[in-house]
């Protein structure tokens, strides 16, 4: 069956476990899969800047045997001069599947409904899922098991990675704890989200705006870098910015 | 003009959510800290936190490749779509 990673919630608790598991193999062993083998491309599409996600794609795509197509912004004419459906429809005759860093979350949602190669999310205003992952690999090697451990996210949490943030780790059987001023908290409706994974996996989820409260006794503590993921500010301190993410 | 006051309000109200030494100390006694970067050092994390022994950045950017190796691995193997493996063969000749 087709599968797509538009939201971290997209992989059930067993299936993010068996994900983990494969990173940790193939990171013991590096080139011992080659799914991409041929090689088969993978569009690595950018409507945002990106330093990380674009290195590690075009490193992870050449490991598997494959070949990294990368798309810089304004490199494409996709949602602008072709519709992402029909965008989509002609990516999956050429591509083994697409890794897309956009801004709507519903254009991931277009592009994998009429996609038939997997699609991922590299970062929507939404959710950043990839990230959440590689914590997540990052706390099994040193924590062992990750279920029951408590993770504090501390700052700006009205933003993809709170989001996403909350719905991985309790997805993996997590305590996310959340704190940050009042002005700057998810909403509602991903906390709802995150809980109703949390009951199925024993993980929970707090909201708060004391900082105290959130880091006694946590395993880990988490900060994203601070002004520049806020459109609202970034459009005052640059008028000629769109406020977008750059 | 007056972009500046702004800029500066927003960065007063996380000031308390800065991660010091002394937000690590009230943690549990073998806690890390995890930053997805770029960080801003003295801005959001002090120096002495994210180049100490509590951060895990490095291992957490450099996972970033392994995560995604197997994220594609899994989504490909999932879809019958991986070239190593036979099922996913069968598939890819019809592609067209």
């Amino acid at each position: 069956m087709l599968r797509h990673f538009l939201v971290d919630t997209d992989l059930s608790p067993e299936e993010q476990e068996q994900v983990l598991d494969l990173a940790a193999a193939l990171k013991a062993d590096r080139f011992s899969r080659r799914p991409l083998a041929g090689p088969q491309t993978v569009g690595v599409i950018f409507d945002k800047t990106s330093t990380r996600t674009r290195v590690s794609f075009a490193t992870g795509v050449a490991d598997l045997g494959g070949n990294p197509l990368i798309i810089n912004p304004g490199e494409s004419q996709l949602g602008h001069k072709e519709s992402i459906a029909d965008s989509s429809r002609v990516f999956s005759r050429m591509l083994a599947a697409v890794v897309w860093r956009t801004f709507e979350q519903s254009g991931l949602e277009e592009m994998a409904e009429y996609s038939s190669v997997p699609v991922i999310n590299a970062l929507s205003d939404d959710y950043h899922p990839c990230q959440i992952l590689a914590d997540l690999l990052t706390l099994r090697e040193r924590f062992g098991d990750v279920k029951g451990l408590t993770l504090s996210y501390v700052g700006d949490a009205a933003n993809n990675m709170a989001n996403s943030y909350m719905l991985g780790c309790v997805t993996a059987g997590m305590h996310v704890r959340i704190a940050g001023p009042a002005s700057h908290l998810p909403s509602q409706d991903v906390i709802d989200a995150a809980r109703e994974r949390a009951a199925e996996t024993g993980g929970s989820v707090v909201v708060t705006t004391d900082m105290a409260e959130a880091v006694a006794g946590a395993h880990a503590v988490l900060r994203i870098r601070g002004c520049p993921w806020d459109r609202r500010i970034r459009r005052m301190i640059d008028p000629r910015s769109s406020g977008r993410i750059p | 003009m007056g972009q500046e006051d702004q800029k500066d309000d927003r960065s007063e109200i996380f000031r308390p959510y800065s991660v010091t030494s002394e937000a690590m100390a009230q943690a549990a006694e073998n806690a890390v800290f995890l930053h997805c970067l770029p960080a801003y050092r003295g801005n959001e994390v002090t120096a002495e936190v994210i180049d100490g022994p509590a951060s895990l950045v490095w291992d957490e950017a450099a996972n970033r490749v392994h995560a995604q190796k197997a994220l594609l691995t899994w989504l490909l193997d999932s879809s019958g779509l991986s070239s190593d493996r036979p099922d996913a063969l069968r598939r890819a000749g019809g592609q067209q």
